[in-house]
């Protein structure tokens, strides 16, 4: 549609506009009222525009489905097909590259009536996100522990392990997410025979790092801590400054294990040292 | 113009390692762009692999050269970084719309062919192969809906955007199968019509009748092999225009590598037949 | 997100990383982190057997299809998902139909 105010449209605007605006209406919905071009009704009446309305919205749902295969697991493909189009009429693609599409559905599914009752649904949904995200990021070779095993204490207090490109983590405070999406994640992936999601589940926090040191996105069990390291080593922080903040969630954390794990998963990018002086703690 | 590209494939995900593996006879491949704008990762790195042995040819289905507005710079960034990295052998566009006012809508659109229409393409054609530095060929696109308003014949249209733009052609012969039966034109004419000059890739795919309305609507839907009608009609283009760069789509149902090969030695046989020059 | 509290990091804190990060390179060393190239091997072999794993995702084709195979209305049934087998807190959750 044109603002009010603007020119009007050539001919050529006009007609993209009508024939954009005939699509978005689903068919049989009333053909009345297609605005701005006389000769369209006369199009869409024919039979052949059914193959460009359901082409655009096949489409967008099947780019949806393979972003989001753990969701489609979860809840069939029947239903996720039907929520993808509304999703679609909603939230179209903004670029070509269908990779990126649906970078909003954990929001959208968040505020969807109809899954009201599985309030995990959105969450499973960032994980298969970040998943995509992992899977297309920058190549980077992780940092080596023994990089950071050769270092003077006093360096490694001063010393910033910047995440991977590709690293994703998150924590979930109340539900056990990283355990909901891996299994439904590893059954659309081929690897793990479909069965009963609920057998080894403890309804409790969990978290989890998504990240693709090589070839392969892998995902790791975090601990809330964990997550306090990353979010610091994300801003910039040093290791002694990370190391306080996992303390301050979890004063119990094992550091020793955490910093194994992380290196163990590739999960640095980049190690620095920071040239601000080591504050000692009053 | 000598390519030396004899008949090639569309690239799936699922073939990549044959796909690798298979002899350098003229073989080459064809990969949507959008599929590989990305940072990193394993699809980037399959291409590469493949493009060391292999050339390949970027078939991009969302420039949206057609629509009433430039084509998105970032978009355009995106490809020319690509085509800097892999070097492909062929990059090609549709005579379509897909992108218009901020969304885009995952299929090629039609439009009337009016002089408005002309000069839209002719300047997007012109400002992607200024930001490629590369000339690039403009497919004829599938229809499905008999369009008032058009001031040019497709082929006059091609042709025309061709002399302005200083772009080539890339003539899809299923496409003109599928047209001329919903549209109800002749194909052979149409092929005979084409300039052959200008064809710097064809294409060949398999078709399918609309599930409700039979063979009165016919879909392109690249989900079976080539058909005998595309195939004859093939003959008779290479016949008169002589050997081109042929690539056979294949989009879903998608049959075993070594299936798709045969299908491409069928057109490498044409390709070659006697009395065939080289372009 | 971030916790910007300067606590105390003691002396004990930074051992603790620097012994972490021996331990990881020796896992390394042992090759207990061999998962990098098993898993590059099985994310290829998994592009190869056509799952959608390392490479499928979303196709963008020129392929058009007249099929309204979307159609939210059809949807009878609760959907055949895993989600039926996952008890919550709240109880066994469940889907609603969809109209579109």
């Amino acid at each position: 549609m044109t603002p009010t105010g603007t020119p009007s449209p050539s001919p050529l605007a006009a007609f993209q506009d009508a024939f954009a605006a005939a699509l978005a209406v689903p068919e049989g919905a009333g053909g009345g009222g297609l605005p701005g071009h006389p000769d369209l009704a006369g199009l869409v009446a024919q039979p052949g525009f059914a193959v460009y309305r359901n082409t655009v919205m096949k489409g967008c749902v099947d780019a949806l489905q393979a972003n989001y295969p753990s969701i489609a697991g979860l809840v069939g493909e029947a239903w996720f097909r039907a929520a993808a189009v509304v999703h679609a009429r909603a939230h179209p693609p903004l670029r070509p590259t269908l990779l990126d599409y649906g970078a909003g559905f954990a929001e959208f599914l968040a505020a969807f009536e109809p899954a009201r009752e599985l309030p995990y649904l959105p969450d499973v949904a960032r994980l298969d996100r970040c998943w995509t995200e992992a899977h297309v990021a920058r190549d980077e070779v992780p940092v080596a522990a023994a990089m950071l095993a050769r270092l003077e204490p006093a360096d490694l207090a001063r010393t910033v392990l910047r995440p991977h490109a590709s690293a994703r983590w998150a924590w979930f405070d109340d539900q056990p997410i990283r355990s909901i999406w891996q299994r439904s994640r590893e059954v659309a992936q081929g690897e793990a025979v479909a069965g009963d999601v609920n057998a080894d589940l403890r309804w409790c926090g969990e978290g989890v790092l998504i990240v693709r040191p090589e070839a392969a996105v892998r995902w790791v069990p975090l601990q809330r801590a964990d997550c306090a390291f990353l979010d610091v080593c994300a801003a910039g922080g040093t290791l002694a400054a990370a190391a306080g903040a996992a303390l301050a969630v979890d004063a119990q954390a094992d550091l020793s294990a955490l910093i194994a794990r992380l290196l163990d998963a590739g999960a640095f990018g980049q190690l620095e040292l920071s040239t601000d002086q080591f504050q000692e703690p009053p | 113009m000598t390519t030396g590209l004899s008949a090639g494939l569309g690239l799936k995900p699922r073939h990549y390692e044959e796909a690798f593996a298979a002899p350098a006879d003229g073989l080459w491949f064809e990969v949507h762009p959008e599929n590989y704008m990305v940072d990193g990762g394993p699809r980037l790195a399959w291409l590469e692999t493949i493009r060391s042995r292999h050339p390949l040819s970027l078939h991009g289905v969302g420039m949206s050269l057609a629509a009433a507005a430039e084509p998105d710079p970032d978009h355009l960034r995106r490809l020319a970084g690509l085509v800097d990295r892999v070097l492909p052998a062929l990059v090609s566009e549709h005579l379509a719309w897909s992108s218009w006012r901020g969304a885009y809508r995952p299929d090629l659109l039609p439009f009337p062919r009016t002089r408005e229409a002309l000069q839209r393409v002719v300047d997007n054609v012109d400002r992607v192969q200024r930001a490629l530095r590369r000339q690039i060929a403009i497919e004829n696109p599938s229809h499905y809906l008999r369009i008032d308003g058009h001031e040019f014949d497709e082929i006059a249209f091609l042709t025309e955007l061709a002399r302005r733009s200083g772009c080539r052609l890339l003539l899809d012969v299923n496409n003109v199968f599928v047209s001329a039966r919903n549209l109800g034109f002749a194909p052979e004419a149409y092929i005979d019509a084409f300039p052959a000059h200008l064809i710097a890739e064809v294409h060949l795919a398999g078709h399918s009748p609309d599930p409700a309305l039979g063979k009165a609507l016919l879909i392109d839907s690249h989900d079976a092999p080539v058909a005998p009608a595309v195939w004859s009609l093939y003959e008779r283009l290479i016949a008169r225009a002589g050997p081109r760069p042929t690539l056979i789509e294949r989009d879903d149902n998608l049959p075993s590598f070594a299936a798709l090969q045969l299908e491409r030695r069928r057109a490498v046989a044409v390709l070659r037949a006697p009395g065939r020059e080289a372009a | 997100m971030m916790n910007r509290n300067a606590l105390a990091v003691t002396a004990f804190a930074l051992s603790a990383l620097a012994a972490g990060a021996a331990m990881a390179a020796d896992n390394k060393d042992k090759g207990m982190d061999k998962k990098g190239v098993a898993e590059m091997e099985k994310c290829y072999g998994v592009a190869l057997a056509g799952k959608n794993d390392c490479a499928a995702g979303p196709g963008t084709t020129c392929a058009g299809t007249s099929k309204a195979d979307y159609q939210g209305n059809a949807w009878k049934q609760v959907a055949k998902g895993t989600c039926t087998t996952i008890k919550t807190p709240k109880g066994m959750g469940s889907l609603q139909p969809i109209k579109s």
